[in-house]
Formats: structure tokens, sequence, C-alpha cells
């Protein structure tokens, strides 16, 4: 069964279809000459070797019924899941930018360029940053500009420029604005201070200004750019983007481990035991971490799974573990932002060019520890429905009860006139049981605390 | 008009903005100076490095 995918429509050169469950592309006849020069240039060799960009072979062709306007069917390397700039921390966002700029910069060289610079092309795929979409280059013709330079500073140099002077959190913007967020809207976010420097000012103010001043002129063909000019924008980029750090102030939950006495070190051990027996016993191919604070969890699982997505509502405890993973090489782990209770939306065109993040969620195993509590007592979400969530995003579930005598649900509750009488294991049991089959519950030492390993029954 | 006789016609699926353009033309003029000053003096920098060095 092939089907288009819901994203793929704006550029003409090709589409993604699905087939059989694995994606595939096609690459139409208005793109052969570009498609053949990218190929026989020896650029698409380069950028694979670098690991800059996934590997494609050539689809059988008996697979597919060949419209008219294709010229030939691509199989690319499979991605095990799929996420969005506004769900990356900073430094996510910023190595997909730096990866773009490389690109780039080796396109010029063999001749060629980018002529789209969208965040969605570039993914995170065993340890690497990639860009995903073969049919992004394009001849490079002496004299002309670079198509996608607005569009570059759209999705990443103004995300960028406002999670490093404002806040951490404003690449949510992009949930928002599917094209990149507005220059004239991060010139206005972005403070005196960053604009001061002569590459924000022109890049984003500038730009800006000659967007509003200079929208209805007509072209006329003329020589301009060097290709000295486009390696010079490449550069400064370059160096902008490499000189900005997150804007991060202290977070409640960074160092949680450290500062707050949740287990001694005894309960710890035996809970880090409990998880990684079941993991390693279950060996799943995707991994959801929910909640997964600094990534301990996550590491355990990464140890006997394929893929891990290790998500929190906190953004610097992502950005930590992001980086601290980079630093361990550690390849299997994706820190990414995710608020459980306001999950990413499907965004675009009838909601369906970017999906939402429970239309991408189908995991072997989810672990979700210590994170109920704050669902049940800190959300209010009811046990059945939060049961039925998350039935529908795994296969097998790891999740811990936390019993409301607990120091740390007792500061969730504390000050609120809720009556919490439901909220014992009992009714926890029988309502996840309606949903899930309980194959295994564990006591942690005397914590009150109590693991349960199910299994979805459907 | 200034901004027309500078401009190049382009042919792309996204629209890269005819203000964008123009500042783009702008900035590339300034920056491919100094892209080309940057790379006069790393050669030099290494040319002179590797004299010391007797390569």
């Amino acid at each position: 069964m092939q089907t288009a995918h819901s994203a793929s429509f704006r550029d003409p050169s090709g589409r993604i279809i699905k087939h059989d469950g694995e994606i595939y592309r096609t690459v139409n006849n208005s793109y052969k000459e570009q498609f053949d020069y990218f190929l026989k240039s020896g650029l698409y060799e380069a950028l694979t070797k670098e690991k800059l960009i996934l590997r494609f072979e050539e689809a059988k062709p008996e697979l597919f019924d060949k419209a008219a306007e294709v010229y030939k069917v691509i199989k690319p390397e499979q991605l095990p899941y799929i996420s969005y700039p506004y769900e990356w921390c900073f430094s996510e966002l910023k190595d997909a930018a730096l990866v773009t700029l490389k690109i780039q910069k080796i396109s010029l060289d063999f001749g060629m360029i980018l002529k789209d610079a969208t965040a969605y092309n570039i993914q995170f795929f065993n340890g690497l940053t990639v860009h995903i979409d073969t049919l992004s280059f394009e001849k490079y013709n002496e004299g002309e500009g670079w198509v996608a330079y607005r569009q570059f500073c759209e999705h990443f140099l103004a995300p960028l420029l406002l999670m490093s002077y404002v806040d951490i959190s404003l690449n949510q913007l992009l949930a928002g604005n599917i094209d990149g967020i507005p220059l004239a809207l991060a010139a206005k976010l972005l403070p005196f201070k960053a604009k001061l420097r002569p590459s924000v000012f022109s890049h984003i103010s500038l730009q800006a200004l000659g967007m509003e001043k200079l929208a209805t002129t007509s072209y006329k063909k003329s020589s301009n750019i060097s290709k000295n000019g486009l390696y010079g924008l490449n550069d400064n980029l370059t160096s902008l983007i490499s000189s900005l750090k997150p804007k991060i102030e202290n977070s409640k939950w960074s160092s949680y481990y450290n500062k707050t006495s949740l287990y001694s070190s005894e309960e710890q051990n035996v809970k880090m035991k409990i998880i990684g027996d079941i993991i390693g016993e279950l060996k799943p191919d995707t991994v959801l971490d929910l909640g997964c604070n600094e990534g301990v969890y996550s590491k355990i699982a990464a140890k006997h799974s394929k893929n891990v997505v290790s998500v929190d509502y906190d953004r610097i405890v992502i950005e930590a573990l992001y980086c601290k993973a980079k630093a361990e090489g550690i390849n299997n782990i994706l820190p990414l932002y995710l608020d459980y209770t306001n999950p990413a939306p499907g965004i675009g065109f009838e909601n369906k060019e970017r999906d939402s993040f429970l239309a991408r969620a189908d995991f072997d195993l989810c672990i979700a520890l210590a994170f109920m509590h704050h669902m049940v007592s800190d959300n209010n979400i009811p046990f059945l429905m939060l049961a039925k969530s998350l039935s529908c995003i795994c296969k097998k579930l790891i999740i811990e009860f936390v019993p409301l005598e607990d120091a740390n649900a007792q500061t969730l509750i504390k000050g609120r006139n809720i009556d919490y009488s439901f909220y014992t294991k009992e009714n926890f049991e029988r309502e996840f049981g309606k949903v899930f089959l309980i194959d295994k519950t564990v006591n942690i030492l005397n914590s009150g605390r109590v693991i349960y390993y199910c299994s979805g029954k459907k | 008009m200034i901004e027309s006789k500078f401009l190049t016609a382009v042919v792309g699926y996204i629209d890269p903005g005819n203000g964008s353009l123009l500042i783009q033309i702008i900035i590339t003029g300034i920056l491919s100076m100094i892209y080309v000053l940057k790379n006069f003096w790393k050669k030099l920098y290494h040319k002179v490095i590797n004299k010391f060095k007797g390569k």
C-alpha cells in the first residue's frame, strides 16, 4: 500500500511516500538534471562520507507504479523517530544549524547550493545530526544569491538568538510558525545589546527592514553576488552561531538526584537493578523515558535497546542530557522537550504537515518513573485517563506508584483543597488494570514506592 | 530603482523575499572582502609558520 506523506507537497522536485511502513522518496523528471548532477559531481559521496546526509539506494522498480512525472524512486536510510525543532534543546538546534551551514559550504565547493534550509530537513540519528532531504540541492549559478538565506535565518538563527538572549523556551515559537520565526518579530523581541552585534543587526534587523520596505520590488536579471560572498556569508553565520550559548537559569529539576533526598542510595540501587533487569530481558527496539530528568534510567535503557527517546518538561535537563550523552559518546539517546499534559500538536496544512507527539509515538516500552504522581496529584488527571493515554503510545510499560505520604508527593499537593482519598495503590491497580495487564510488581524496599511492569491489553 | 538594478531573478519553490535578497547583496559584498582577507592572512600565517619550522 503506497501513501503520499502529508508533509510532502511543498517542493515539486519529488514526494515522500510510505510503502509497507517504510519511507521512500520519488524524484520527479523536473528535478532529473539536478539529481544526476548531485550524484555525478561527487557531492552526494562527499556528504555521505562525512555522515552529513542520509544514504539512499534506488528502490526496486517493480515495487512502484511509476507516475509519468517520476524519474526515480529512492529508499533512504530509515529513521527510528522524527523530532521537530520546537522539541529540541538549544544545543540540538545549534548543531542542526551548524550542520546545515557545513553542508552549504561543501555544496558550494562542488558547484551546488542548498535550495532550502528548513530545520525540518535535519534529524538526529545514531548520535549524528543529519540532513534527510536528498532533493535539497541545485546547481549553483555564478552571481546568484542564496535563495534559502531568509529561511535559514527564520528557522535557525532567529530561534537560537532568542534562546540565547531572551529565554531558552523561545523555540516554542516555531510550533506556531511553521515557516520559522518572522524576522520582524525576532527583531522586536531581541534586546538592544544583541542588536549591537553587527552580524545580528545585519541578519535580523536589517533583513527584517528590507523585507518590510522592499516587499513589492520586481526582479531583474543580473549577476551580483560572488561565490566568495556566499562563502563569507556562510563563514559569518557559522561564527555567530558557534558563539551562542543558551540562556540558562537554575531549574527546579536540574541536579534533582543530588539535591532531593527521594531515595537512599540503597533504594536507588534497587530501583536501577529492577529497571535494568526488566529492560535487559525485554530488549526492546524503542524506549520512551517519560520525565527522564538527568537520564539515569535512559542510560540503563540505552544499554539494552536500539533507540531511547528521553523526554522531560524541563528544558535545562534536556539540554544537560543532550550535551552529556554527546560527550560520553552515547549515540542512541534522543533528549526532547515534552510536557505530557500539553504534548506537541499537529501543525501545518490540515494539522498534518508535522505530526503531533501522539501520532509519532509508538514505542516498544515506556518508562514512567516518579512521573505518575505529577500527572494525577499535580494535574488532576484521573488514573484511567492516564492509563488509556499511555496505552496508546507503548506496548509495554514500567510505571512507578508514588504514595501520597511520600515527601515529594506531599510537596505537590501542599495547599490544595482537593480530596485525594481516591489516590491509593488499590485504585491505581484497579484503574490501570482495565487497560494493562500487570505482569510484575516490585516494592522498592521500605520507601512505599512500587514498580509495575505491564503489557497493553490491545 | 536601486533595488531593481541589483536584484537577480531567482527561480525556486520558496520565496527568498525581495527585500531579503537586496540585503543579502549588501551583506555578501562586505563579507566577501572579509572572507578573502581572512583567507589571505591564514595562508600567509601558515606559510610563515612552515618557513620557521623549516618545512
